[in-house]
């Protein structure tokens, strides 16, 4: 659980930092590198401990099925929510501030 | 881009073939310290927007309504389904919230199980590559803010020029703060739900 806290810390230490110009403009510019070459580097390791876990190799076309339908449906249920949202929500929070 | 991100895990897989398995504790230190490095540089990449808060008083109450929809969506369908396919709710409700972000959601996985980590970036990637063929369909056929939500955390960047295209500018401003904010919870939410089965 404490790594949540410390994700969300880096986040908005981060984005802090960067709003107030603490962060140098240079960096700016090398920002979609250095966010690379961090991406890469998990995204490597990653592939090494799926390589190296032979459950994972042979369910592969299992995962893959599952995946497709995991897919068309989160994108099904997001719609319909937001859908629902927009038609009871919506109406009900703009009605109080016409209200108000 | 995707081809090299595909590309870097399947030459990571096939290296880890030949690596032994006593290695494998290795790279839990190797994926926590680089996750650190990455969501530091996310925030800093976030922050750099100044016109953020301007965009986020334009949106009005949609700004919240949206990805709340989308978040709670995904992540409910996901549960559903992993309940037909015999997943535990937190693994299932897990690879939801990635909201199509497969490469930090299956890193985030990654260090509690490899086989979930995998299904949480087939998942993802498939979700975004869909999310592009589909939008222009529920733009035109169901609704302009339906259409922000196929693409989850890629509606600030990957699905942005697509639904701008086929919405209008009111529409890629919450498309852009909808993203943001899915982005954020992301690596939030992801660990969240996963712990709520250790609990």
């Amino acid at each position: 659980m404490s790594s949540i806290f410390l994700y969300l810390l880096l986040l908005i230490v981060g984005g802090f930092l960067s709003y107030r110009g603490v962060v140098p403009r240079k960096l700016f510019d090398k920002l979609e590198h250095i966010q690379l070459i961090c991406l890469f580097i998990l995204l490597f390791a990653m592939g090494l401990r799926i390589g190296m876990d032979d459950r994972v190799i042979n369910a592969f076309l299992k995962l893959g099925i599952h995946a497709t339908l995991f897919a068309l449906v989160s994108i099904f249920f997001s719609i319909l929510t937001v859908w629902l949202f927009r038609k009871t929500l919506l109406k009900l929070l703009t009605k109080k501030e016409v209200q108000s | 881009m995707t081809l090299k991100i595909i590309g870097v895990v399947i030459l990571g897989m096939i290296l880890g073939l030949f690596i032994p398995e006593t290695y494998y504790g290795m790279t839990d230190h190797m994926l926590n310290i680089g996750l650190c490095f990455l969501l530091f540089f996310v925030g800093v990449d976030i922050g750099k927007n100044k016109d953020i808060f301007k965009n986020i008083k334009r949106s009005g109450p949609l700004f919240i309504l949206i990805p709340m929809g989308v978040a709670a969506g995904s992540i409910l369908g996901s549960i559903i389904l992993g309940f037909a396919l015999g997943y535990p709710i937190n693994e299932s409700g897990a690879i939801g919230a990635g909201f199509a972000w497969y490469s930090l959601s299956s890193i985030i996985i990654a260090p509690y199980s490899s086989e979930l980590s995998v299904l949480s970036f087939l998942t993802n990637l498939i979700r975004e590559i869909l999310a592009i063929m589909i939008i222009p369909f529920v733009a035109k056929h169901i609704g302009f803010a339906e259409a922000i939500a196929p693409g989850g955390a890629t509606a600030m960047d990957t699905t942005l020029p697509i639904v701008s295209k086929n919405t209008n500018a009111e529409t890629a401003i919450l498309s852009f703060t909808t993203g943001l904010i899915l982005s954020m919870l992301v690596p939030i939410l992801v660990p969240f739900i996963l712990n709520l089965g250790i609990l």
